[in-house]
C-alpha cells in the first residue's frame, strides 16, 4: 500500500518534472532558434561532406559500411544530441537550479530525487528529437538514406541509450555540483563520447588503447545497434550488443542513484545548498 | 528510530552547526581554515499551534536554525525534531508536513507562470489531485495575485514574487510553517493582510505551529506568542514577550500630566526609592485655567506606577493623564543584541 502510494507519487513527479522542464525550455522557442538549431547539423554534415568528397574524393575505409560516409557521419551526429541532452541538461539541471535558487525549494519536497531527474532526462529527451530530426533532414540533401528499416530495434536503440545516458548525467550531475564547475566536466564528456564512442569513425579503425576506452561507453553500443537498424544490416548482429547497453544502463543507473544520494547528503553537510 | 516522539510541534536539543570555510590569499598561497559557530549548542521548544519568533540581529543564527529545520541544512551537532521526526533521520518526514518561506526572490521557477509554479510544486507535495486547481486559486486570491497568475514569475515585481512565495509556502498545508523574513520588501497593507492571514486563519482556526524570523519588531510584536534572542549563535533568551520585558532591567517609563507640580514635590519624587529618574517638561495645554506639568518617570518595573500615583496624590497633584511605556521588544533586542 504504501509503496504503492510512492510509486504513484514518483510517477506523478517523473510527468510533473518533465512537463514543467519541457515548458521552461520551450516557453521562450522562436523561429530564430529553430533555424540556429539546424546550424549546428549543417556545419557538420557540410564540413563531412567536403572532406569526403573534395579532399578524400570518396574514398572510404570498408568498416564504414555499405551506406556510405554520409549515412555514416548523420547518424553519428544524430545521437550526438542525445550525449548533449544527458550531459548538458541532466548533468547540470541541479547546479543550473542551485544557481537561480530554486534547489531548496525542490529539496523541501517529499518527491523522489531520482523520479525528479528522470522527469528531467524525459524533457531533455523530447527536446533534443527536434535536433535529432534536425539532423536527418539537413542531411538527406547530403546523401544520407536509409536502407530497410528495423523500426523496433531503432527505438530500443534510443530508449536504452537514453536511458544509459541518464546514469551518466546522474554522475556528471555530482560532479558539477561539488566541483562547483559548469562547463568543464560536459564539455570533457562531450568529447569523450565524439572521439571514442564511433561517431565519425569507426571503432574498428582505431589504435587498441582507444577501442578499450569506446567499451566502457553506452553510446558506442547505442551508434552501433541504430546503425544496423537504419542501414539494413540483420538485427541478429546485435544481440550481444543489446544485451551490454542494456546490463550498462542499469549499472550506470544504479550508480548515477548512489551518487544523487550521496551529493545530497554532501551539499547539506557543507552548506553548499546556496552557493553559486 | 522513529520510536521517540515529542510532545513538541518543534523540539531543539544543543543544536549545533559549525560553517569550515578554507581559503587561499593567492592562486597558490597556503589554505587558512576559518571555523564560524553559526549555532552553539541552542535548545528550545515550539508548542503545538504556537506562532514562534526567533530574532536576532544579523548573522545571529536565525536562518540556519530555519535551514536545519526544514531539512535543507544538516547540524554539525545536536538533535532536531519536527512533530517528533528527527530532521536528520527522518527527513522524508519531516518534509511532508512542514514548508518554508524566505524573503528574497528565490525559490521560484521565473519561466513558469505564477499558476504553473504552484500547480509544479503541488505535484512534487503530492497534493490530492481534485484539491490542487481550487488550493491554488484560493491561495493566489489570499495574495492578490489572481489578475497576474498567468504572467511568467519573471514579470513579476519584487512584492509579487515574495507573496507567490507565501503560497508555495502553503501549497503543501504544512503541520509547521517557516517563515524567515516573510514580508521582506512587501508594501505596508499587503503585508498587514499576510500577517492577519497567518495569524488568524494558519494558526487561530487551524491551529497549524509556526516559526517566524523578522528584523520587523513591530511584527513580532504584533504576531508572536512566544519568542526568543539568538545572539552570535546563543539563544540568550526565550519565552513570552510580556514576561521577558517584566524581566528586563532597562525598565519602564510612566508619563503623567499633572497639575500643581512644586519644585518640592518632584525633588521628592526623585527620592522614591522605585524612581529611577524623573524630568518635567511642559506642555502646551491647560485644564480649568491650571498649568499642566508632563513628567516622565523611569522606573524598575510596573509594580512601581501605584506607589507614584499614591505619592503624587498625598502631595495635592491632580493627576490628568498616565501613560505607562513598557520596554518594546525592539528595546529587548537592544539589550540583547548586545550581549556577547
Ligand atoms: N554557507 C555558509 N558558509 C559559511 N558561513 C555561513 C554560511 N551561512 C551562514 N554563515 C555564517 O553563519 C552565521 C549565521 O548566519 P545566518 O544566515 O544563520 O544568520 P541570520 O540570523 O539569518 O542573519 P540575517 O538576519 O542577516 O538573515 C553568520 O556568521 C554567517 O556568516
Ligand atoms: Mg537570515
Amino acid at each position: 500500500m504504501v509503496t504503492k502510494v510512492m510509486a504513484l507519487h514518483s510517477l506523478r513527479v517523473i510527468f510533473a518534472a518533465a512537463k514543467f522542464n519541457l515548458i521552461i525550455t520551450l516557453r521562450f522557442f522562436s523561429g530564430t532558434a529553430i533555424a540556429l538549431r539546424l546550424f549546428a547539423p549543417i556545419m557538420t554534415l557540410g564540413s563531412a561532406w567536403i572532406l569526403y568528397n573534395h579532399i578524400y574524393q570518396g574514398a572510404l575505409a570498408p568498416e564504414f559500411g555499405s551506406s556510405g560516409y554520409m549515412s555514416f557521419i548523420a547518424i553519428g551526429n544524430a545521437f550526438y544530441v542525445f550525449v548533449f541532452a544527458a550531459a548538458f541538461v541532466v548533468g547540470r539541471v541541479m547546479f543550473w537550479e542551485r544557481a537561480a535558487g530554486t534547489i531548496e525549494a525542490t529539496f523541501m519536497t517529499p518527491m523522489n530525487r531520482l523520479a525528479y531527474m528522470a522527469g528531467i532526462m524525459v524533457a531533455a529527451a523530447l527536446n533534443s528529437l527536434i535536433d535529432f530530426a534536425a539532423v536527418f533532414l539537413v542531411g538527406i540533401p547530403f546523401g544520407f538514406q536509409v536502407t530497410s528499416p528495423n523500426i523496433p530495434l531503432f527505438l530500443s536503440s534510443m530508449l536504452l541509450t537514453a536511458f544509459a545516458l541518464f546514469g551518466v548525467g546522474l554522475i556528471v550531475n555530482a560532479i558539477t555540483l561539488t566541483f562547483r564547475d559548469r562547463t568543464t566536466t560536459a564539455n570533457t564528456l562531450m568529447i569523450l563520447y565524439l572521439v571514442f564512442s564511433g561517431l565519425v569513425c569507426p571503432i574498428e579503425l582505431m589504435p587498441q588503447w582507444a577501442q578499450m576506452i569506446s567499451k566502457v561507453l553506452p553510446l558506442t553500443y547505442g551508434l552501433k545497434i541504430m546503425r544496423t537498424s537504419l542501414l539494413g544490416v540483420a538485427a541478429s548482429g546485435v544481440t550481444y550488443d543489446l544485451a551490454i547497453l542494456f546490463i550498462m544502463g542499469v549499472a550506470y543507473v544504479l550508480i548515477g542513484a548512489l551518487t544523487l544520494k550521496l551529493i545530497e547528503k554532501n551539499l547539506k553537510k557543507k552548506a553548499l545548498l546556496s552557493v553559486f | 528510530m522513529g520510536v521517540r516522539r515529542s510532545e513538541f510541534a518543534v523540539e531543539v536539543r544543543e543544536l549545533s552547526r559549525d560553517y569550515i570555510s578554507t581559503r587561499r590569499n593567492h592562486l597558490i598561497g597556503k589554505k587558512t581554515t576559518t571555523i564560524v559557530k553559526a549555532l552553539d549548542h541552542i535548545s528550545f521548544e515550539i508548542q503545538e499551534g504556537e506562532l514562534f519568533g526567533l530574532l536576532g540581529p544579523n548573522g545571529a543564527g536565525k536562518t540556519t536554525t530555519v535551514k536545519i529545520l526544514c531539512t535543507l541544512l544538516e547540524p554539525t551537532g545536536g538533535h532536531a525534531f519536527v512533530k517528533g521526526y528527527d530532521v536528520v533521520k527522518e527527513a522524508k518526514h519531516v518534509r511532508k508536513i512542514v514548508n518554508m518561506v524566505a524573503g528574497g526572490e528565490r525559490m521560484l521557477y521565473y519561466r513558469l507562470t505564477g499558476r504553473e509554479n504552484l500547480t509544479y510544486f503541488a505535484d512534487l507535495y503530492d497534493v490530492p489531485r481534485k484539491e490542487v486547481a481550487s488550493r491554488v486559486n484560493r491561495l493566489l486570491e489570499l495574495v492578490g495575485l489572481s489578475e497576474r497568475a498567468d504572467d511568467e514569475v519573471e514579470k513579476y515585481s519584487k512584492g509579487m514574487k515574495q507573496r507567490l512565495q507565501i503560497c508555495r509556502g502553503l501549497i503543501n498545508e504544512p503541520e509547521v510553517l517557516f517563515l524567515d523574513e516573510p514580508t521582506l520588501g512587501l508594501d505596508v497593507s499587503i503585508a498587514k493582510d499576510i500577517r492577519k492571514f497567518i495569524q488568524e486563519k494558519i494558526v487561530k482556526e487551524q491551529g497549524k505551529t509556526v516559526l517566524l524570523t523578522t528584523h520587523y519588531m513591530y511584527e513580532a510584536e504584533e504576531m508572536c506568542d512566544r519568542v526568543g534572542f539568538l545572539n552570535n549563535g546563543e539563544l540568550v533568551a526565550v519565552g513570552h514577550s510580556e514576561e521577558l520585558k517584566r524581566k528586563m532591567p532597562l525598565g519602564f517609563s510612566i508619563e503623567l500630566l499633572v497639575t500643581r507640580l512644586s519644585n518640592e514635590t518632584l525633588e521628592g519624587l526623585k527620592h522614591l526609592e522605585c524612581v529611577k529618574k524623573a524630568i518635567t517638561t511642559d506642555y502646551e495645554g491647560e485644564t480649568e485655567d491650571e498649568k499642566i506639568d508632563r513628567l516622565v518617570i523611569n522606573v524598575e518595573s510596573d509594580k512601581a506606577v501605584p506607589k507614584v500615583l499614591d505619592y503624587m496624590s498625598n502631595k495635592h497633584c491632580r493627576v490628568v493623564a498616565v501613560n505607562l511605556r513598557g520596554p518594546t521588544l525592539e528595546d529587548l533586542f537592544m539589550f540583547y543584541a548586545g550581549e556577547t
